[in-house]
């Protein structure tokens, strides 16, 4: 049993998972820090979000993945899409305490960066206090892919329309996606997620 | 090439923790008293007969030094106690060109080392610096004549003081950071390199820097300065004797790579655990230029460095390659910045770190590529083991893109040696720790691989000695 909840509109900034089990939130454009503290072992948490074209505005985004039990997992995926005037900046932080054996943590932080006028920064940190452990984080900041772009024209579709085709596919998670990526959080069946992506 | 060690001889050589940390008695001809002052600062500078603008430069700097507080950031440096340090030691008179003019002592520490080893066998030229100074250089004749120079930095300060005004503090200014600016105060030896155009230097060039006095400040300040369309490969390496008191070593490097050079720069950082090793290196790459700086920190108590290449000129590239091992009362906050200013430029950074023993060993780096580098990629991987529950792995990188059509990627891991590895390879004869060595060897093996044989060889067998012991 997985539970869930669309965190899009929640102001909870705190998330203290006590209970062991699978939690899986998912928001879009939703800027208030998220922190997870997991302090009951066997506790597994998946968070999605994403940012969708973001314009004229800065967003300054901050997750923290805080382990002290034993045998957990945490998982963060963000995505955005940034347009003109836009800038975005995600702060992630990902710490496992000494008392964390046995548990596995990961960070994802992709942005696309649609026009001339689009930022993005990213600082994912990680800090590993014990031995027993399986960590990783991955930031890419790009433009949309090029050769795609050209295909798509190819195709007879403007460049622009192409662009923004791209952006929408960038930002668009599914959960048999979800579940390949994540194959420890969806074991056995790929889950009904009424997601807001 | 050396000859691979027997077993029985790596036996012996392993059962030492620290090979290198015997110690001399300390000689001195000239030396400051302990502590730093403004006076200390002008003394040095009257040592070594300097012109005005350097003294000027020093007292300006050491106003920067005081006014300037501690990291905020990073490992603890609150032990280090500035008024305890000796900042400047003279060993010899001069600086030599044949080991056995050497004082006994001296020759004897390098012998051990193995420096003229190393010379006879593929170096292309040696400087070797004892406590503040260098005592002994040499260049192949065939590169003097090409009008390669390679000497002391004290030298060049008198022979060729037009090209050191030039470049000197450009790229570290003496207010860049309180141990760029305590450097540029009492900075001492070091060395100088200028590759003019055109020149390709085939074989490294070699600096070793040896601390043997006790509660000592070594203050090298290097500066290599690459023509258009030249190449050079530059290596140092670092060690020490073990004391109870604390040393510090705070060098500054500035490289300068002009167009369509290619530098290479070296480290083999073995500092005792006493050292604090707190270093600032810059590079600055024109167009089409390559800087890449390999980094290995086995070393010191506290190592802070982080190479930097600023991309300046259009298509230039930089790499860092690095390796840090912490052990026990270790911590090696080590990384790398690259800083993209211009269009098309590309950079890499490879980070391996491994901490045991209750050591630790941080990544910390920036990436940033500015909205006047359009078409900029940028590559970084940090990869961290981690051998027991007291030790631990740190990663602090900072990614920064202001253009729409470059690529920043960045990844990292933290795990501990794999079960089903060391089962494998114990199902095949081998016992835990020589299987842990050979897969810590084989971790750090896309970087040890970029560096000469005889470092390399010698890289695998100072992790294999660090790693003796640590398997229960």
């Amino acid at each position: 049993m997985i539970y869930q909840k669309d965190i899009s509109k929640d102001p909870q900034t705190l998330f203290q998972i006590n209970q062991p089990g699978y939690y899986f939130y998912f928001f879009k454009n939703r800027a208030e820090k998220i922190i997870f503290e997991i302090t009951a072992p066997d506790t597994h948490i998946l968070l999605c979000g994403i940012f969708e074209n973001i314009h004229n505005k800065h967003i300054s985004f901050v997750t923290e993945q805080r382990h002290s039990a034993p045998r957990s997992s945490s998982h963060v995926l963000i995505k955005s899409t940034v347009a003109e005037n836009a800038s975005f900046q995600h702060n992630g932080t990902l710490r496992l305490e000494k008392s964390s054996e046995g548990s596995g943590a990961s960070f994802e932080s992709r942005h696309l960066l649609l026009e001339e006028s689009s930022r993005a920064s990213v600082k994912p940190y990680l800090e590993i206090l014990t031995e027993d452990i399986s960590c990783s984080h991955a930031v890419t900041i790009s433009p949309p892919n090029p050769d795609l772009i050209f295909y798509l024209t190819t195709r007879g579709i403007s460049q622009k329309q192409a662009k923004k085709t791209l952006a929408k596919a960038f930002t668009a998670i599914s959960p048999q996606g979800l579940a390949l990526a994540y194959p420890s959080f969806f074991p056995k069946t790929i889950p009904e997620i009424h997601h807001p992506f | 090439m050396k000859k691979p060690l027997s077993k029985k001889k790596q036996r012996e050589e392993t059962s030492f923790d620290y090979k290198f940390g015997f110690s001399m008695p300390e000689r001195s001809i000239k030396k400051t008293p302990k502590g730093i002052s403004p006076e200390i600062v002008a003394q040095i500078s009257d040592y070594k007969n300097e012109p005005v603008w350097m003294k000027e430069f020093r007292i300006k700097a050491y106003e920067y030094f005081t006014k300037r507080p501690l990291p905020s950031w990073g490992p603890d440096l609150s032990l280090i106690d500035f008024s305890n340090i000796t900042y400047f030691l003279r060993a010899t008179q001069n600086s030599l060109q044949s080991w056995k003019d050497l004082p006994e002592e001296i020759r004897t520490t390098y012998d051990r080392i193995g420096v003229p080893e190393a010379e006879k066998n593929f170096l292309a030229g040696v400087s070797a610096q004892y406590e503040s100074e260098v005592v002994y250089e040499s260049i192949h004749k065939e590169l003097s004549q090409q009008g390669v120079i390679f000497c002391d930095m004290d030298t060049a300060l008198t022979k060729y003081p037009d090209i050191v005004k030039k470049y000197f503090g450009k790229l570290i200014p003496p207010n860049d950071n309180k141990f760029a600016s305590l450097n540029s105060a009492v900075w001492s030896g070091g060395s100088f390199v200028y590759v003019p155009e055109g020149v390709h230097i085939k074989l490294p060039l070699q600096a070793y820097f040896r601390i043997n006095a006790e509660s000592f400040g070594q203050f090298e300040r290097t500066l290599i300065i690459a023509e258009k369309n030249s190449s050079l490969h530059y290596i140092e390496g670092c060690t020490a004797p073990i004391y109870r008191t604390q040393s510090l070593h705070s060098a500054v490097v500035e490289i300068f790579a002009h167009e369509g050079s290619h530098v290479r720069y070296t480290t083999v950082q073995n500092w005792s655990n006493n050292i604090y090793n707190l270093v600032t290196k810059r590079a600055k790459a024109e167009e089409n230029a390559l800087v890449e700086w390999v980094d290995c920190n086995i070393g010191s108590g506290v190592t802070m460095k982080y190479p930097c290449v600023i991309l300046a000129g259009k298509g230039s590239r930089g790499e860092v390659l690095s390796i840090a091992l912490a052990g026990k009362n270790q911590h090696q906050d080590t990384g790398a910045k690259m800083i993209h200013l211009a269009p098309e430029t590309s950079s890499k950074i490879i980070s391996k770190s491994i901490s045991k023993d209750g050591g630790r060993s941080s990544y910390r780096g920036i990436v940033s590529i500015g909205k006047n580098a359009p078409k900029t990629k940028s590559y970084t991987s940090c990869d961290a083991l981690i051998l027991d529950t007291l030790s631990r792995s740190d990663t602090y990188p900072d990614i920064r893109n202001a253009t729409h059509n470059s690529i920043a990627e960045h990844e990292a891991t933290v795990e501990k040696i794999g079960e089903e590895k060391l089962h494998y390879l114990k199902t095949r004869g081998l016992s835990e720790h020589e299987a842990k060595g050979l897969i810590v060897n084989g971790f750090i093996e896309p970087i040890t691989k970029e560096i000469p044989l005889e470092y390399s060889i010698e890289l695998h067998r100072l992790i294999a000695m660090e790693m003796e012991g640590s398997v229960g």
